[in-house]
């Protein structure tokens, strides 16, 4: 939502590429009419789109590793695509080869005994966690498009959830992956037990948005579900209270497992549409809080926390009595973007994230950032992170509304970092907010990714132009350092 | 800089900037630097070589400390200990406790990515730091990551660089999570009689029921040199409100014998025969961890007095072998999981037995692309 992203100029495919692919995968399986590119020329982010120059959709690893190698071979850029329900522009291809790889949905293996599960990348998150449930297990990161997205993405974006506040991020929850580099190498990151040695390029691999390379298989953790659960929802009559509670409730070293917040206006959205959750609809804010775990001790941490909500001002703290209460309130939560998303053609979402003790500062100056540009924004967020996610829900082609509403985005994700804050929390840098990376890190560490980017594919082929700017990479090369190894 | 014939220079800067001269001035004149945080790790894994040591535990102290963030941000020469004082007076912890003295600083910690018992429940490094400030071989300052707890904006140098051993250029600064530290504690040894008994209770300590911070087997030498009774034990460590940790502890105390133990007995464990000349690491599968143990006691070099200790949910086993075998002659495990076994310390020979996991192609390209001319912790090959 700043400057128009600088995107690596596209290179001419080499005319005989969709037969050569062709021969892979099949001519099915080769898509280059502009009515069937259509569908990857977005992702789950409005407002941007590219289009590209071919997809290619591989059935399987071996097909997936000659795609590759093919490409590698013609030295062609490439962008690989899960579900394609990222919120960064991350999957956008312009004009070069899309790989597709949602058709590589086996679960390779469940290790029930040792809590691991082994998936190919194109599984959805909800069938893994369909597939662990009967053993009592699931997994852990919960993005609120986790019944569409996959894994293979969700280790490329780095993605969280709400339940990421007690059980980490994707990050936490992967241990090994079989990774396809851009150049056509197989190389094993991680490992599947015990503890790893040496440098740890699967953590620079989860969250690298594409640009490392392609997971053929991911392992990953799987957690037992908790014994115990308490959902509370707290019903407060100002946003700053509400913020102020958050702050409490996380310097009193309580860890729930989810703690989400919600402004009144998200919650009337939410409330009029077919999500209803039973939210209070007279509201400034309502505050979700899960405590979750083994039964010892936890109504005790219930208790403490909706005693920090009622010293700050809650109306009321309900608690759900039941699992149906509590995937109700959940329910209106997980489905408010959708919910968002019908009342105006276009839905922006952001991603920042602040210090848990900035919360109710930042939100003030978001409430008064919107006011100035006569912008109505959304306040629907992992509050226990700090992480923010402000939405607007505009007309995109009115061109007085989107200006303000991209201003108005802009001087909030300004404002966050001003407070010590990051660009985003999980959902990736992508196009989206690449114009905002040299405001948070200086060129000398942008270079420095570059670098470890480049550690990966040299050529940078692989998803081009996003995440660093591609400035950054130039002025890399032309410094000593860069040069020496150019 | 104060030198004797026989030993390296040793430079210990006290600024950032004065870190970066000396690792622009070793690229300048070809000298290799040896990179220590206080020194106290008698052996920071494989032999390096050495014209010039660099420490940096003149990079101590306490930058930014917000409580109720629930994060801290210090110099990488700050100790353990110091951290530990600072954060317990807010009630809050730096949840780390790698086999180490406390006067071990937070840059060699990271390092190292050196964790403890506590990782079955907390994690481990990897999973605590949020941000670095790191000096790379060629004497650049790179800001990485932040001081949020969620942070996935750029390619992720925080995760490179810990665990790189100095390989990549120091750490001289860190942003770590912190949490809370538990109302309530509670130790329990529980009694593994016969050692046949193990896997059935490693399992039952499994149990999505019970919610544990450390969970670690220390075979019966090892008990005793913790002034426990000299039996084969686990030990169990539980944390949180009244409720929680008294309802686990009765839970606990039926799956064995169980004795309450005084938690001091982490403390003694991080610092058991840190100087030992032989450390190794083995790794297996959670579920088969009982065998792995089983393993490692029937192997030669631990036959000789040799300390073990596992972390059950890990499955990690971890050896201390006090003396060299006679000769010297390496007689290494090899673990079934990995089918390797991680060096810790060791006689410089039987390093060149164990592959080196910084000398994989890939890892070969990280190290060229940070450290270019190889200046900072380079392999000695002898």
């Amino acid at each position: 939502m700043v400057a128009p992203p600088v995107t690596a100029a596209p290179v001419p495919l080499p005319a005989t590429l969709a037969d050569e692919l062709a021969e892979i995968v099949g001519a099915r399986r080769v898509h280059t009419a502009g009515s069937q590119l259509v569908t990857y020329e977005s992702d789950g982010l409005p407002g941007l789109a590219r289009t590209p120059a071919l997809a290619v959709l591989p059935g399987t690893r071996d097909e997936l590793v000659a795609v590759v190698r093919l490409l590698a071979r013609h030295g062609v850029p490439f962008v690989p695509r899960g579900a394609g329900t990222g919120l960064s522009g991350g999957a956008l291809a312009d004009g070069t080869v899309l790989i597709g790889l949602n058709r590589l949905t086996r679960i390779l293996d469940l290790d029930i005994e040792n809590r691991l599960a082994v998936v190919e990348p194109g599984v959805v998150n909800a069938v893994l966690q369909k597939a662990a449930a009967p053993h009592g297990l699931h997994y852990a990161p919960d993005p609120s498009s986790q019944a569409a997205c996959t894994i293979g993405g969700n280790v490329a974006e780095n993605a969280g959830g709400p339940h990421c506040l007690k059980y980490g991020v994707t990050l936490n929850h992967v241990v090994h992956c079989t990774v396809l580099t851009p150049e056509g190498d197989l190389v094993e990151l991680g490992t599947r037990f015990g503890d790893d040695d040496g440098y740890d390029l699967l953590g620079a691999f989860v969250g690298s948005e594409g640009c490392f390379g392609i997971a053929l298989d991911c392992t990953v953790r799987l957690v037992p579900d908790a014994p115990a659960v308490r959902t509370l929802l707290a019903d407060f009559a100002e946003l700053d209270d509400a913020a102020q509670a958050v702050s409490a409730i996380v310097a009193s070293g309580i860890l729930p497992a989810a703690m989400e917040m919600m402004d009144g206006a998200a919650v009337r959205v939410v409330e009029s549409s077919l999500y209803a959750a039973g939210y209070p609809t007279d509201c400034a804010a309502i505050l979700l809080v899960e405590v979750d775990g083994v039964a010892d001790g936890l109504d005790e941490d219930a208790e403490r926390i909706a005693a920090f909500c009622r010293a700050h001002g809650a109306r009321a703290v309900r608690v759900a009595t039941d699992a149906a209460e509590r995937s109700r309130l959940w329910q209106g939560r997980k489905k408010a973007f959708g919910a968002m998303g019908r009342v105006a053609p276009h839905l922006v979402l952001q991603d920042a994230v602040v210090p848990r003790t900035a919360l109710p500062a930042v939100l003030r100056e978001i409430a008064a950032i919107g006011a100035r540009h006569g912008v109505t924004v959304w306040n629907i967020f992992h509050a226990g992170d700090g992480n923010l996610h402000p939405s607007v829900s505009y007309d995109a082609n009115d061109a007085d509304e989107a200006h303000r509403v991209e201003t108005c985005m802009s001087e909030i994700m300004r404002a966050c970092i001003a407070a010590g804050g990051t660009i985003t929390g999980e959902h990736g840098v992508g196009l989206d907010k690449l114009g905002y990376m040299p405001s948070l890190f200086d060129d000398d560490t942008l270079a420095a990714m570059c670098r470890l980017r480049e550690v990966f594919d040299p050529r940078r082929r692989a998803n081009p132009g996003k995440v660093v700017p591609v400035h950054s990479c130039r002025e890399w090369h032309q410094s000593p350092a860069g040069r020496a190894r150019a | 800089m104060t030198a004797t014939p026989s030993a390296p220079p040793v430079h210990a800067p006290r600024s950032v900037d004065a870190v970066r001269e000396v690792v622009r001035d070793a690229v300048a004149t070809g000298t290799a630097l040896r990179l220590l945080g206080a020194g106290t790790w008698p052996h920071g894994g494989a032999p390096v070589l050495a014209d010039a040591v660099l420490r940096l535990d003149g990079l101590s102290g306490v930058q930014a400390y917000e409580p109720g963030d629930l994060t801290i941000t210090a110099g990488a020469g700050t100790t353990l200990a110091e951290l530990d004082r600072a954060t317990a007076a807010h009630g809050q912890w730096l949840a780390l406790d790698p086999p180490a003295h406390a006067d071990a600083t937070l840059g060699a910690t990271l390092a190292t990515a050196a964790w403890g018992p506590l990782a079955h429940g907390v994690g481990t490094p990897r999973d605590l730091v949020l941000g670095l400030d790191v000096v790379t071989g060629d004497g650049t300052l790179l800001r990485a990551g932040g001081r949020v707890v969620k942070n996935v904006a750029g390619f992720d140098l925080v995760r490179l660089w810990t665990g790189s051993r100095g390989t990549l250029g120091p750490i001289v600064a860190a942003t770590m999570r912190l949490r809370a530290r538990p109302a309530h504690e509670c130790t329990l040894a529980l009694r593994v009689e016969p050692v046949a008994a193990l896997d059935a209770l490693a399992r039952a300590l499994r149990a999505p029921t019970l919610a544990p911070m450390a969970v670690e087997f220390v075979h019966a030498r090892t008990a005793a040199a913790l002034d426990l009774p000299a039996r084969d034990s686990v030990l169990v460590r539980l944390g949180g409100n009244a409720t929680f940790v008294r309802a686990q502890r009765d839970a606990i105390a039926r799956l064995a014998p169980a004795e309450e133990v005084p938690s001091r007995v982490w403390t003694s464990l991080a610092t058991l025969a840190l100087d030992a000349p032989v450390v190794w690491r083995t790794s297996a599968p959670a579920a088969r961890i009982a065998a792995a143990i089983h393993d490692t006691l029937a192997h030669p070099h631990v036959a000789d007095g040799a300390l073990v200790q596992a972390s059950l949910g890990r499955g990690t086993v971890r050896v201390h072998v006090p003396v060299v075998p006679d000769g010297g002659r390496a007689t290494l495990p090899r673990d079934e999981a990995t089918r390797r076994v991680r060096l810790e310390a060791a006689p410089a020979t039987w390093w060149r037995e164990v592959p080196d996991p910084f000398d994989t192609p890939l890892a070969r390209r990280v190290r060229t692309a940070f450290d270019p001319h190889g200046r900072c912790n380079a392999r000695a090959h002898g």
